[in-house]
């Protein structure tokens, strides 16, 4: 193999691929047991019932 | 945690259905349409008569400026999804830059083998076409590989912020 392919294959293959790894790492990082994504907000008829809870999720 | 009859694992569920809807999609158009181009290219060969070599096809360098344009275009998108700068940023720019360095390394090789500058019978190319072609379709490949993880993490990391 030439040198100039062999620089350019650990340049053009080993650095993205091992970049490539380390996103895949990070996508699947735990993130806790509660999702973030949910929020209990009072209800606009609150004054009608104090104890109502309305769960908005976006 | 049950509210209202939704549970946590039907919200996962909903969200991990969209992420793959989108990485379905970006598979679609961004690498199967896109690729479509080459085979395209090898039906008119086809119907042409044309002798198909894959040195023949692949030596205008249409397969490392694909490879340059879609790892470009998803390190654009990974670093726009989010609203900081965090250390995978980094490693996204690093991937790049050796994705940006190595297609330009070999579109300057595969250019010199169409040179037509008169060269002694004796010289051969300084490097054979045959490998430049697998390296073409390594650096694609990888590019395909690198722009499928951090597109997945950039859509991901978008839904979180």
């Amino acid at each position: 193999m030439n040198w100039i392919l062999f620089a350019l294959s650990v340049i053009g293959i080993g650095g993205p691929l091992v970049s490539a790894f380390f996103a895949i790492l990070g996508t699947f990082k735990p993130h806790g047991k509660i999702s973030p994504r949910i929020h209990i907000v009072p209800s606009d008829s609150i004054i009608d019932s104090p104890s109502r809870l309305e769960v908005k999720t976006r | 945690m049950v509210v209202n009859g939704i549970t946590e694992s039907d919200i996962r569920t909903t969200e991990n259905s969209s992420v793959l809807s989108e990485m379905i999609h970006w598979l679609l158009y961004s690498v199967a349409l896109s690729l479509l181009y080459f085979a395209l290219t090898l039906l008119v060969w086809w119907v042409t008569n044309h002798p198909v070599t894959w040195a023949e096809l692949l030596k205008s360098g249409g397969l490392v400026t694909y490879a340059s344009t879609l790892s470009s275009k998803t390190a654009g998108e990974y670093i726009k999804s989010g609203s900081r700068i965090t250390p995978l940023t980094s490693f996204c720019v690093f991937g790049l830059i050796c994705i940006l360095a190595s297609s330009a390394g070999v579109y300057g090789l595969l250019l010199s083998l169409g040179t037509a500058a008169p060269q002694p019978p004796s010289s051969a190319p300084f490097v054979a076409p045959e490998r430049l072609v697998e390296f073409s379709w390594s650096i694609a490949i990888v590019a395909i590989v690198y722009g499928f993880c951090f597109t997945l993490n950039g859509k991901i990391r978008a839904r979180q912020s």
